[in-house]
């Protein structure tokens, strides 16, 4: 009996102890959890807070933005929306194709056609990339599925070899990343199949039934967080990540050598990468494999887009969106692209400051700004053009047939189409309008693109001061409509007249319109019309080697004159110093990220490329730059900034009526209003003073620290909170851990500018907030508005172009359509933010006219055409000054310049991190901080600081107005309130550590009991016994 | 102490905690803040996707529960009473006249308060099949206070349009079908009123054995349309037709 009560009592024990640990650990895990809240929010897609509403008129319609996709019963109908999302996305794929080659007419394919697909790729597409940028590939329509959709009889042999026999990913091979989970240290593997693997394992046999094409799917990937290499990677040929591999050029011989021999009737290769690839061996099959198509990344659903093309269904109509060159060190920003370390980094104490520096010596001239220019300068005999510098393939001199295979704007049809009737006017408002009649002069129907292209004067004057001009400039295009063979279309295309500015960073020391001559011309391909304005320059007088011009093939051309309008214009130093969109004084702005123009950097001195020279200033190699004390001083993120001490100082005068009576700002105020009162009210009106005045410091506080995938809700003022989602090509990847319903994953961006169709890019937007709407998210981080600066970008894929006005045209018009459905873009990364290694922090050093025409011009079409609600601040410095810290740009042009009243998020940051920091960041302009574990205390060190309490209620003013105008605003009118409560995953955190700790304490009474039972029942045993003892005794 | 006593309050404990978790996990739900999206009350947006002139397949949006629509009508045997012609074959009340429609070859009746209304006599007697007859009349749509009635006896009146909305509706008044008119009476007069529209009734339900049905339009606030032209009732435009069969023709959205 003792020892049953003894056995419980150490049940009881162990029980106790169990609980007892278990009710430590979720106590600390709550904790854990709530600090970490807004992550889990976004992860079990929750809210914080409900809707209470108080009395609802029913007359008033609080529905604000709504889907054109519900059921019969009023709720969403997503497998409608599902049903045309795939739709669009497979447009977006075949008017993004890009056939590069097609000899003797080798496509379409017929009808029924039998293929064979080769490549581990063919099964495994890439789809995406990683990282932000990812989508749910779970459910991706495979190429099989696609080809089969179009009728296509597809060997079933070598797709079972490929996706589950020898040759699949299970048995190695493939395109995969492969790391150690760290974002920034991972491969690029390309494992392709060799021939001999095929050949012994009996697929061979197949090939007889499937003859009528060997397509090949040649891949590339891309992911946030590493470059590809130029050199150095494990499986391709020279270490080139964007090169064949040995066996990937063995297997196309070898499908060669099958069609020669009769196996197959046409090879046909397909290019499954958003990064450009290096075309010197793959030029090699330009005569024997048959035809070639750029197909991009397709997204989980564009893939029978592609087979719609391949049997002719469809007519390509996608052009390039960057130039495609035989060896892609050529481009002059490859010299500076793997960001290095200070030369004397070791003499300084860096600590956390430790980062690399970038600096973009090339100038404007990345993609076809360079080739182009070079061009035609070798053409005009000038600048040392034809020198040796930059010279890759060539033979001898610079040779652009050498160096360029496919160039900007680039792309093949199945048909012929004829531009007449070309003419451009100067409007009475100063921009130019261009019409042009399209005409197919083929047999098939199909969609034609029509470039404008714009040559600006290089003068004596650019020269002298360091300005530099391509040759040509992408300033409008347009798409017709699906031409039937003999039909017609006249496409009108309006010309800004704010594109044929140039900033001036050293003479006016802003925008100027210089004298000379401008022409603009429209052609095939950047190349194509810039040989029409050669054409023009020889007929109007100018000294050319007409002997030096050359089509896209090399072959000799004397361009057409016919397609060149010009203009002369005279010197404006007036017009363009002033903003169009606020009358803000334009002028330089980041001289402390000009080497030449900070004053920092001692006498170290850039040469930046310059037309003028090509030999002399092309980079021979990765600029070496040392740290002097004045820039290590600029690199610290804690610092005061003046700029907003003063402009706080003239704010407090300015609004004196509004402070309290010493002066302060009012915190905590009843005045009744909810935040849903302001949606008629323009950015500036007096009531938003009143509404401001009703938060409290803690909720400016939060809302202004925590913006991890969401804005916080705000009692006192009724702001509901919102959900924020990646990312630039879907908002899929969050809702399929828990939400069974799939947002679409799309084409790439690379895909979506190569349509060169903004009605498209239109309706894709649309469908993008559609889905946003459907899945109750309100933010999207994206879209992506990085530059191609080279061809290695780790995020390619999630940035449209190497031109500016493609990728600012592109997203301006998603960003419209997924607006207008209540989406809050959040475009990204603001700005110099093209590369991905070591991001966090890098000095990107560049000079003012590069900044502002290469790479903040996407971004000024965006917030000033598009109307984006909000941007993501580069993680990246600009100069020594990290983006979101850097006043010139959150403040003088993102606000002043070009009028932008949304709000700026940082990139990823969390407490462990000295980047992304708010102390800067908030004085700057930068609103809000991407970061989980920030909360109201952030800001604590600062509190009654005048200077942060005014920062703190613009940013949340800029925030508010932001979110006024989503969705997050549906179903809420001026009697809703919000309510802070717990989801459910805290409440199961609640119950557990209550169940658990109830627990504990009643183990913990029973062990005592259990004791207390068995010391007294030992006692009366021993009673007995000595009672028993004592009888036996007597 | 048993062990036994020991055990059983082991499980009032258990039942205890069970009871709690069970309690707090059903709050939770509750609180679940992702909120219902689908309320069942979403309303479709009333600009178009706009993918007609972007997508080749036509940009139609297959709804997964196709809402069935009238697209158009089929009749037989239409007759007609034409306004300002056909005075024998219909009675106004109240002071209602027959006007002249500025500009055009044609008639209107525009009944301007509850006492006026134009009562039309339909005979279908001669109808074999008496479940297909239906009505037809040509009016001005944004009317606030129309009203379209049927009655067997002139006495017990039934409403069978009157101004109505709708997401999916193709005309803002309640009817079987409407479609706009933009050349009236095949006259080769083109009509500029864009309120100008037919508006088709189905009368088989209504009608008895006899075959006859008064059919009366006026003017009612009963279901007056805060968004249509107040003040007016029913404008009707120089003619209403019935037929012996009236059917539709249907497509799905």
């Amino acid at each position: 009996m003792v020892k049953k009560r003894k056995a419980f009592s150490l049940l009881w024990l162990i029980l106790t102890i169990v609980f007892a640990v278990l009710t430590v650990i979720f106590i600390v895990g709550s904790a854990i959890a709530n600090t970490y809240s807004a992550a889990l929010h976004v992860f079990f897609n929750t809210r914080p807070y409900e809707l209470v509403q108080i009395e609802s008129d029913e007359n008033v319609d609080t529905e604000y933005f709504k889907s054109s996709f519900v059921t019969q019963s009023g709720n969403y109908d997503d497998e409608a929306l599902w049903d045309y999302d795939t739709r669009v996305a497979e447009q977006i794929m075949n008017e993004s194709t890009v056939m590069l080659w097609n000899n003797s007419d080798a496509l379409p394919l017929e009808k029924g056609s039998s293929v064979s697909l080769f490549s581990n790729t063919s099964v495994n597409m890439v789809y995406t990339g990683s990282g932000s940028g990812a989508l749910n590939t779970s459910n991706a329509v495979d190429m099989k599925t696609a080809l089969e959709k179009y009728e296509f009889k597809v060997n079933d042999v070598l797709w079972d070899f490929y996706s589950t026999g020898a040759g699949s990913k299970k048995a190695g091979y493939g395109i995969t990343q492969v790391g150690s989970g760290d974002m920034s240290n991972f491969t690029l593997n390309v494992k392709e199949v060799p021939w001999n693997v095929i050949q012994s394992n009996n697929v061979s046999s197949s090939f007889s039934e499937f003859n009528d094409a060997a397509i090949f799917v040649l891949g590339r990937s891309g992911g946030e967080g590493k470059d590809a290499l130029y050199t150095g990677n494990p499986d391709t040929i020279g270490g080139n990540y964007l090169e064949l591999t040995e066996v990937e050029r063995d297997v196309l011989n070898q499908l060669v050598k099958a069609k020669e021999d009769g196996v197959f009737e046409k090879v046909i290769l397909l290019i499954n990468s958003a990064n450009p690839m290096q075309m010197k061996l793959i030029s090699e099959f330009n005569d024997t494999i048959d035809a070639c198509l750029w197909v991009g990344v397709p997204g989980v659903a564009g893939t029978p887009g592609i087979a719609k093309v391949l049997c002719g269904e469809a007519n390509p109509s996608g052009r390039l969106i960057d130039t495609y060159v035989y060896d892609n060190g050529s481009a002059p920003a490859m010299m500076n692209f793997y960001s290095k370390s200070w030369t004397n980094a070791s003499d300084y104490s860096l600590g956390g400051l430790q980062r690399p520096y970038m600096i973009y010596q090339e100038g404007i001239y990345i993609g076809y700004r360079y080739y182009e220019t070079r061009y035609e300068d070798a053409v005009l005999n000038q600048g040392n053009a034809t020198s040796a510098a930059g010279t890759y393939e060539s033979l001898d001199d610079w040779d652009y047939t050498e160096e360029v295979t496919y160039p900007f704007g680039f792309g093949l049809s199945y048909t012929d189409y004829e531009f007449s009737e070309y003419d451009v006017k100067r409007l009475e408002d100063g921009d130019y309008e261009v019409k042009v009649t399209v005409t197919n002069v083929g047999d098939k129907a199909g969609r034609e693109v029509a470039q404008v292209y714009l040559q600006k004067p290089y003068t004596e004057y650019d020269k002298t001061h360091g300005i530099e001009k391509s040759a040509v400039e992408l300033v409008g295009y347009a798409k017709t409509k699906i031409l039937d063979p003999q039909e017609s279309e006249t496409l009108t295309i309006i010309v800004d007249d704010q594109d044929l500015k140039t900033y001036d960073a050293d003479g006016y020391k802003t925008y100027i319109l210089e004298d000379g001559t401008y022409h603009f011309a429209i052609g095939d391909n950047a190349h194509d019309a810039l040989n029409n304005i050669l054409a023009k320059k020889r007929n109007d007088g100018i000294d050319i080697d007409s002997s030096k011009m050359v089509d896209v093939y090399g072959e000799p051309t004397t361009g057409n004159a016919d397609f060149v309008k010009s203009f002369e214009l005279e010197l404006d130093t007036e017009k363009y110093s002033t903003s169009v969109h606020t009358g803000y004084e334009i002028t330089n702005q980041f001289d402390f990220a000009d080497i030449n123009r900070s004053g920092e950097a001692g006498d170290q001195k850039v040469t930046y490329l310059s037309r003028n020279d090509w030999n002399g200033t092309y980079p021979k190699e990765y600029f070496k730059l040392a740290l002097t004390d004045q820039m290590y001083d600029h690199l610290a993120y804690k610092r005061d900034l003046p700029q907003t001490a003063a402009d706080a100082e003239a704010w407090y005068k300015e609004n004196a009526d509004i402070l309290d009576s010493d002066g302060k700002i009012k915190y905590s105020q009843d005045n009744g209003l909810s935040l849903i009162q302001m949606k008629d009210l323009p950015f500036d009106a007096p009531e938003w003073d009143l509404l401001l005045d009703q938060m409290s410091w803690e909720e400016q506080a939060l809302l202004c620290a925590r913006g991890y995938h969401s804005t916080a809700e705000v009692s006192s003022i009724n702001k509901p909170g919102t959900v924020d989602e990646n990312g630039p090509c879907g908002v899929s990847v969050t809702f399929s851990s828990l939400n069974s319903r799939m947002a679409m994953g799309w084409p790439s961006a690379c895909n979506r500018g190569a349509t060169f169709n903004t009605k498209l890019n239109e309706l894709m937007g649309k469908c993008f907030g559609e889905d946003m709407l459907h899945a109750n998210v309100n933010g999207c981080l994206g879209f992506g508005l990085n530059m191609h600066r080279t061809a290695y970008g780790a995020r390619n894929f999630e940035y449209y172009s190497e031109d500016s006005f493609l990728s600012g045209e592109a997203c301006k018009y998603e960003t419209i359509g997924a607006q207008s459905k209540g989406a809050n873009i959040q475009v990204k990364h603001f700005v110099l933010n093209d590369f991905d290694t070591i991001r966090n922090g890098t000095s990107t050093f560049a000079n003012e006219q590069t900044i502002r025409e290469i790479y903040c011009s996407p971004f000024e079409t965006e917030f000033t055409e598009g109307g984006a609600w909000s941007t993501m601040a580069s993680t990246a410095r600009i100069g020594n000054e990290w983006a979101g810290g850097c006043y010139n740009l959150m403040t003088n042009v993102l606000r002043r310049e070009w009028g932008f009243l949304g709000y700026v998020s940082s990139d990823y940051t969390a407490n462990s991190r000295l980047d992304n920091n708010t102390y800067i960041g908030i004085q700057a302009g930068c609103d809000t901080y991407d970061a989980s574990e920030f909360n109201e205390t952030q800001y604590d060190s600062v509190k009654g600081n005048p200077i942060f309490e005014y920062c703190l209620r613009i940013s949340s003013k800029r925030i508010c107005y932001a979110v006024l105008h989503t969705s997050a605003m549906n179903g809420i009118d001026s009697s809703t309130k919000v309510v802070t409560v717990n989801a459910w995953w805290q409440n199961v955190l609640i119950a557990i550590q209550v169940v658990f700790g109830v627990a504990t304490l009643a183990f913990a009474g029973l062990l005592i009991l259990s004791i207390f039972s068995a010391r007294k029942l030992a006692k009366e045993n021993i009673t007995n016994e000595t009672s028993q003892n004592i009888e036996e005794v007597k | 102490m048993s062990a036994l006593s020991n055990l059983k309050r082991l499980c009032k404990f258990s039942f205890s905690f069970l009871f709690i978790s069970s309690a707090l996990l059903f709050s939770s739900c509750k609180s679940d803040q992702n909120g219902p999206i689908n309320s069942g009350a979403h309303v479709v947006d009333p600009i178009p996707m706009g993918g007609e002139e972007v997508l080749d397949d036509g940009g139609q949006i297959n709804h997964s529960d196709p809402i069935k629509v009238t697209t158009g009508v089929k009749f037989k045997k239409e007759r007609r009473i034409v306004l300002g012609l056909d005075d024998d074959k219909y009675t106004l009340e109240g002071g209602a006249k027959i006007e002249d429609w500025a500009g055009a070859p044609v008639h209107r009746i525009k009944l301007t308060n509850t006492a006026q209304s134009i009562t039309f006599r339909l005979d279908f007697s001669k109808v074999e099949d008496k479940s297909k007859v239906g009505c037809m009349m040509t009016l001005i749509r944004s009317r606030a206070n129309m009203t379209v009635q049927v009655s067997l006896n002139q006495e017990d009146w039934t409403e069978i349009g009157y101004p109505e909305r709708s997401a999916f509706s193709t005309s803002n008044i309640h009817c079987n079908y409407a479609e706009q008119v933009h050349d009236l009476r095949n006259a080769g007069y083109t009509l500029n009123d864009k309120n100008l529209w037919q508006f088709y009734w189905n009368l088989g339900e209504y009608v008895d054995d006899t075959g006859i049905i008064y059919l009366r339009a006026g003017y009612s606030n009963e279901h007056a349309d805060i968004l249509s032209d107040k003040g007016v009732g029913t404008d009707i435009i120089d003619y209403i037709s019935y037929f012996e069969s009236l059917e539709y023709e249907y497509a799905y959205l």
